[in-house]
């Protein structure tokens, strides 16, 4: 039997790798960059390992998800080896995502054993605890926003007010905002993913789908991502994330309460 | 016993007069045992600024040592008594303790609710107090003052907002950016009022770059008094890349910088916040500008509409602010009457 640990600490590598590569997007911190480069490459070590032992365990390469396993490892294999060779800095930055996404997806169409690692009772613990300390990152992003867009409301009226002087600098704000909303994302990414993997059996990862709950956590962590990956890329910055953190949150906000609005019958976990 | 003052400042005398009565603070303690030696007053201690030239002294006989300080100033001044005699004013207590305190609050400076007299008055103390000129009643005076002052200014908002157009600026770049501290301010042209905003700035820790190409040797000369470099006007889009803070202040008859320059320069700073000065008449730059995310544009009516708002704002406080210096003054008073007695004091 193969150990899914093996497959976990691979993915939580992956997924350090890809907070480190984040950070250092933004802060330009040289150190980031090699600690996530280093997570890849142990990821990849122990990833080809995990190839291995799949293949002698299940002797076919014709399965869904031992496909995506290969497709991640060698898109993440040559990504690294083209950021190497061509000093194409933030390449793994862009394949980091996709390789997740492809591990994630053979979780869901693999074996149920790839999942047992998630079915101890602590796991349920684990899955609250980001998703509330994500929650509370995401509160702190949306104060922020709050704070950004009136500030920069008061210098671009010129009409200063008392706000003008009680609010802190736009720059502070802007640190502030970014700090939260990276923290509160991966977090309650983390808790997402986690609370999927918490589901037994695929048999329980289908009715997870029927809780809206669960499929506006999906779609509120992906316009998440999305406004931070604008703010990452510098194509909006200020108002514009601002704005997009205030109206995301309002959809965080309703997908808390959407457990309170639906049948019973289909909610799943908390 | 009586605490008085004798003085003159910008509201009673003309720049030329205090210049001639100013004392520079290296000669204080020589004036001061000049008078402690004619006997003029029991304490005694000189606080003179830009602004004004005062005389605190302790004395038993007030006319007199009145008389006695007048032609010592005109000594000191090489003036005739006659021509700044009418310009000098003498207070007995208690206005002239509530002089001090209102003098030590920036109440009766030329900028209202400017912070800097407070340390003018504090030095003029521990110089007088240095040399042994004060006693318990300065002592206590002075140290009140000081306390008042704080009052003053934590308990109404007489120091809230700048008054000068520089400050302003400096006020606004610290709420767009933390601190300038390592921020770029560009500067185009070399007119008195972007001197004086980029002097500020830089004071606060921003490295300035000087563009001109009418007057380079101006720029030149500036910027290495600046501690910055100067650059032409046609290399200045090159490094706007790396500027936070853009002053204009050329005299071009036209508009020197437009809505789409400006949009292609966020471009290429991505979209990191750009604070820009027009302070050039015409203007310089597009008003459309403003129109732009995460870009500041302020031109000098908006930079003086704010001074002169703030400047009300304080006058608005004056009100309280002598309440809280009247309290003060007899809470001063009582204890002078207690330490001395009514009668003495």
């Amino acid at each position: 039997m193969l150990n899914p640990s093996l497959f976990l600490i691979v993915f939580l590598g992956y997924f350090a790798a890809l907070v480190c590569y984040f950070i250092n997007f933004e802060t330009q911190k040289e150190s980031l960059l090699t600690w996530g480069r280093q997570f890849v490459f142990m990821g990849l070590v122990l990833h080809a390992i995990f190839l291995i032992a799949l293949y002698a365990q299940t002797k076919s390469i014709a399965t869904p998800y031992f496909s995506e396993f290969l497709v991640a490892f060698l898109v993440l294999t040559i990504s690294y080896v083209m950021e190497w060779k061509y000093k194409a800095k933030f390449l793994l930055l862009f394949s980091l995502p996709v390789a997740l996404l492809l591990c994630f997806l053979a979780l869901l169409t693999g074996p149920g054993h790839f999942s047992g690692v998630f079915s101890g009772s602590g796991w349920l613990a684990v899955h609250l605890t980001f998703i509330l300390s994500g929650f509370a990152g995401l509160v702190i992003a949306f104060s922020s926003a709050l704070m950004y867009l009136l500030q920069s409301t008061q210098l671009k009226s010129k009409h200063l007010g008392k706000i003008f002087l009680k609010l802190p600098s736009l720059e502070a704000l802007d640190q502030i905002h970014f700090r939260a909303l990276s923290f509160g994302v991966i977090l309650f990414s983390l808790g997402i993913l986690t609370g999927i993997f918490w589901a037994k059996n695929l048999q329980e990862l289908r009715e997870v789908w029927r809780d809206p709950k669960v499929v506006f956590s999906f779609v509120t962590c992906a316009m998440y991502w999305a406004v931070l990956g604008f703010r990452m890329s510098a194509l909006r910055r200020g108002q514009k994330i601002a704005i997009g953190t205030l109206l995301v949150f309002a959809m965080l906000v309703l997908t808390f309460f959407s457990t309170h609005a639906i049948p019973s019958a289909l909610t799943r976990g908390f | 016993m009586e605490i008085l003052v004798l003085g003159l400042n910008h509201k009673t005398a003309p720049l030329e007069l205090r210049e001639k009565l100013s004392i520079p603070s290296h000669k204080a303690d020589e004036l001061l045992k000049t008078l402690a030696d004619r006997h003029i007053f029991t304490e005694r201690l000189l606080l003179s600024t830009c602004n004004r030239t005062e005389i605190y002294g302790v004395g038993t006989h007030a006319l007199e040592e009145i008389e006695k300080t007048k032609q010592f100033l005109s000594e000191y001044s090489h003036l005739d008594l006659k021509q700044f005699e009418d310009k000098l004013y003498v207070l007995k207590q208690p206005h002239s303790v509530e002089h001090l305190f209102s003098v030590a609050s920036g109440l009766d400076s030329m900028v209202l609710g400017e912070t800097e007299i407070i340390g003018q008055v504090k030095d003029a103390y521990l110089s007088a107090h240095k040399s042994q000129q004060t006693g318990k009643v300065l002592n206590a005076l002075f140290q009140r003052s000081l306390k008042v002052a704080k009052n003053v200014r934590t308990q109404t908002d007489i120091g809230a907002g700048h008054v000068s157009v520089a400050s302003v600026a400096v006020d606004l770049a610290e709420k767009i950016f933390e601190n300038l501290k390592e921020k770029r301010v560009m500067v185009i042209g070399t007119g008195e009022i972007s001197t004086l905003v980029t002097k500020a700035m830089v004071s606060r820790g921003a490295h300035p770059t000087i563009v001109s190409s009418r007057h380079f040797d101006r720029a030149q000369t500036l910027a290495a008094e600046l501690g910055g470099k100067a650059l032409h006007f046609d290399d200045y889009e090159a490094h706007i890349k790396d500027v936070d803070v853009m002053i204009a202040a050329t005299s071009a008859p036209t508009t020197l910088i437009h809505k789409d320059q400006v949009d292609s320069w966020m471009k290429i700073r991505h979209q990191r916040p750009l604070f820009m000065i027009d302070v050039a008449v015409p203007r310089n730059i597009d008003a459309d500008v403003e129109k732009l995310d995460n870009v500041y544009l302020y031109n000098i009516d908006d930079l003086q509409q704010i001074t002169e708002k703030n400047r009300v704002s304080r006058e608005s406080q004056l009100e309280e602010c002598f309440r809280l210096v009247k309290h003060q003054t007899q809470y001063y008073m009582d204890w002078l009457f207690k330490e001395f007695g009514r009668q003495e004091a």
